[in-house]
């Protein structure tokens, strides 16, 4: 008897037990941080700018922002007033503030919607503001929660906010435009060096070492209603399908913006740039274009994988960096060079593709000593390998810097000759 | 004894193993950074697994003179019994602020990265319920779903490590001892408390089903979270470079979100499932021992009278003296690096030192194990 009322009060007890943790279940779907969906504003650029209201300075953050599926077919408030008709899904929406996360919260003066920036891939800065200095920029970055380090730092001439307005040609979002194109850069055409806000504040905090991002220009596109795209034979599709292109501002990707500390003091050109990935290891694939037996360029190297290695060597005074650089690759086009698959002409060839780079680098060199930024972390190189010697004179680095001696050797080598092997003769 | 649970020596290892990386995995290249840069690997590698080995050799000769009771209970034995009493009371203040330690720390983590809106008392008083149940069912429970812990543990962190190895560079780890040694036995003392929490092996000796291997176990302990702790700090010192990680909070947080392989983003959730289910082992143990020495100091037969007590100390502890991340960085780098060796080494090699003198051991008990 006792046993069975025993019984029946654990069954009991396991029916509460049951409706209990099921009454907690109801707990679990939300929490005091909950962050819905149709709550947020995903955001995939970020743009800062300095301004001035009132002779004091702000902050202008500009955030392009991913429009909601349901707004798509609405009004025609896109970016920069256009977008709808081309597929472009985002719009740019900026604040001002005194702060950067004083703009971020001052955005929702504005937005009925929570700023997200987990999704934030791409961080422009405009050219006034890093003049200025991107400390505070990056110090806002890194302290944010929700801002990855592999977010990408760029720099763009003019304001951050026209840059995000400009249009994207290829890819849905602006910010997914100029991600793929740094991302290819490397690879494809080694000409505009790549940052994320790691390597940015790496090279910011490290000693010996200064920041280089991408730079972003924008242009508007020379292609609709030129001639020489009108005359084309090929140019069907252009003429005809979507008709001309649009007359908007689009991107590039090229070169770099060199740092001082964190203020932007100048820029590299592309074949600077160039020099720079040559030296730093970075630079993955691209055509270097060589003058055989002409004064004109006319055959087209294409490099590979390209390694390079520094050695610092110190005469007295004089720090000097013997930087080798070498890399295998392909020739890939040549008109009337006349390269025959010899021992004497690939040899000659290999002389010149490793004049020309010697040459890129060497202006890299030239620039970045002139803008006095250490932008190949040669004064890191010492500090790593000579540890004594920096101690000497890395609270001088600066100034000593543009009085090194840069050396360059680059050793190439022709692998292949694409699908031919002798040039075609033309009669 | 109090409980009659039984834990093999693997369990042991593992349990002391997960009781000090469970907390120290995520912080510590940036806490050694700090004082030692491009060298901290070899900080948990050489100087603390010294001091660790100390404390393992020490704590086991005493608890092997009393191999069948637990380190409160035969305190009064060896310091007589008023000295005993204050310092069984000493420990278990010891053991309650621990856990209030570990409980902010660990809910400051969520709370900072994650949960922001979340008051942080909803998060100590979820992980301290969990903690407490497997107080509640004894120190077999916790040492059994420890393995499981462990496992997991382990997994995810060689994963998140593996994926990361691609920003890896040997460049960042350069110059060795640029300073010297000095620094590196500097921040030797930021983290030795942790390597120290291997003494458990007091309060955990009894419930041995193998005695003989305490001390090769407790050394294993330590020599193996030297090894994971120093491995730990080299890659993130090789990814991010040391002058990068001092100024992060949580540097395998950040390093855990600087992976990005293909689609594989986003895998700090891994780093909050491991940090939590560490975190609720370590809770667990520490309010364990908490209960078990207040048992035995004010001699009842059954700890459980004492989880709750124990449990509501530490979360008001927790709320008022560690309330902020000011006052947990105070207490780290301030007196908080001595305090816990006091009851490491300090006062477990003076009980030592008497127990020989005045050789006091349990005669009977050593010969049954």
């Amino acid at each position: 008897m006792l046993k069975r009322r025993k019984l029946r009060l654990k069954i009991i007890i396991n029916i509460f037990a049951c409706l209990f943790l099921a009454a907690a279940l109801l707990l679990t779907g939300g929490c005091w941080d909950r962050r819905e969906i149709q709550d947020l504003s995903i955001n995939t650029g970020l743009g800062i700018d300095r301004i001035y209201v009132d002779g004091k300075p702000q902050f202008l953050l500009s955030t392009l922002t991913v429009r909601p599926a349901g707004m798509q077919q609405g009004g025609g408030m896109g970016s920069g007033g256009a977008g709808q008709e081309d597929g472009c899904n985002d719009e740019v929406i900026s604040s001002t503030g005194e702060t950067i996360y004083d703009a971020v919260r001052n955005w929702n003066l504005r937005s009925s919607r929570q700023l997200y920036l987990s999704h934030t891939l791409v961080l422009v800065i405009g050219e006034e503001m890093a003049r200025e200095g991107i400390g505070e920029v990056l110090e806002f970055a890194r302290r944010h929660r929700d801002v990855r380090l592999s977010m990408h730092v760029v720099v763009c001439r003019g304001t951050a906010r026209d840059a995000l307005q400009a249009w994207s040609e290829f890819e849905a979002n602006a910010a997914v435009e100029i991600t793929k194109a740094i991302h290819q850069n490397l690879p494809r055409v080694a000409k505009a060096v790549e940052a994320d806000l790691f390597r940015v504040t790496y090279d910011l905090v490290n000693p010996g070492i200064e920041p280089v991002v991408s730079r972003l220009v924008l242009f508007t596109p020379p292609e609709a209603g030129h001639p020489a795209r009108q005359g084309d034979a090929a140019g069907s599709s252009a003429t005809e399908g979507r008709g001309a292109q649009p007359q908007n501002k689009v991107y590039a990707v090229s070169g770099a913006a060199v740092f001082r500390g964190d203020r932007l003091v100048g820029w590299l050109e592309e074949e600077e740039s160039q020099g720079l990935l040559f030296m730093t290891r970075k630079a993955l694939g691209g055509i270097i274009p060589v003058a055989y037996d002409s004064r004109h360029r006319n055959a087209s190297f294409h490099f590979r994988a390209t390694k390079s290695s520094v050695k610092p060597v110190i005469e007295g005074n004089q720090i000097i960096f013997e930087v080798k650089v070498c890399g295998g690759g392909q020739l890939l086009e040549q008109k009337n060079a006349l390269i025959d698959i010899n021992e004497r002409d690939i040899k000659k060839l290999e002389a010149l593709i490793n004049r020309e780079v010697e040459r890129r680098c060497l202006m890299a060199a030239a620039k970045s000593r002139k803008l006095e930024a250490d932008v190949f972390g040669f004064g890191n190189c010492i500090h790593r390998t000579m540890p004594e010697y920096w101690k000497q004179i890395g609270g001088r680095w600066r100034e000593i810097y543009p009085t090194v001696q840069v050396q360059v050797k680059a050793d190439f080598l022709v692998e292949h000759t694409g699908l031919m092997s002798e040039p075609l003769e033309f009669r | 004894m109090p409980e009659h649970g039984r834990i093999s020596s693997v369990q042991l290892f593992l349990l002391l193993y997960i009781t000090e990386i469970s907390t120290t995995f995520l912080i510590i290249p940036g806490v050694l950074a700090k004082e030692a840069g491009t060298d901290s690997w070899l900080v948990s590698l050489v100087p603390v697994t010294v001091y660790g080995l100390a404390v393992a050799l020490v704590c086991v000769s005493l608890a092997g003179r009393f191999p069948n009771q637990v380190f409160t209970e035969y305190l009064p034995r060896v310091a007589g019994r008023w000295p005993g009493k204050i310092l069984a009371a000493a420990y278990i203040f010891f053991f309650v602020h621990v856990a209030a330690v570990i409980l902010s720390q660990g809910a400051n983590y969520i709370h900072t990265a994650f949960l922001r809106e979340t008051p942080l008392l909803a998060i100590e008083l979820l992980l301290l319920s969990v903690a407490v149940y497997g107080v509640y069912l004894g120190i077999e429970v916790i040492a059994r779903q420890n393995t499981l812990v462990f496992a997991l543990f382990m997994f995810s962190l060689l994963l998140l490590v593996t994926f990361v190895l691609e920003h890896f560079s040997f460049k960042n780890l350069l110059p060795v001892l640029e300073n010297g040694m000095f620094p590196v036995l500097k921040a030797s003392a930021l983290i030795i408390s942790w390597r120290g929490e291997v003494f458990f092996i007091l309060m955990l000796y009894p419930y041995l089903n193998r005695k003989q291997e305490a001390l090769r176990t407790a050394s294993g302990v330590v020599v193996f979270s030297g090894i994971s702790q120093s491995a730990i700090t080299l890659v993130a010192t090789g990814v991010f470079g040391a002058a990068l990680l001092p100024n992060m909070v949580f540097s395998i947080h950040e390093l855990v979100r600087y992976i990005s392989i293909g689609f594989l983003e986003r895998m700090e959730v891994f780093i909050v499932v491991i940090w939590v289910a560490g975190l609720i082992v370590k809770l667990a143990i520490f309010i364990h021992a908490a209960s078990t020495a207040a048992a035995h100091t004010l001699g009842l037969k059954n700890y459980r009278w004492f989880i709750v007590p124990a449990t509501l100390a530490a979360l008001v502890l927790s709320e008022t003296i560690f309330r902020t991340s000011l006052q947990q960085h105070e207490f780290f780098t301030g007196m908080g690096r001595y305090y816990a060796s006091i009851f490491q080494l300090l006062l477990p090699g003076l009980l030592l030192f008497t127990a020989v003198i005045r050789k006091r051991r349990d005669r009977a008990g050593a010969e049954k194990t």
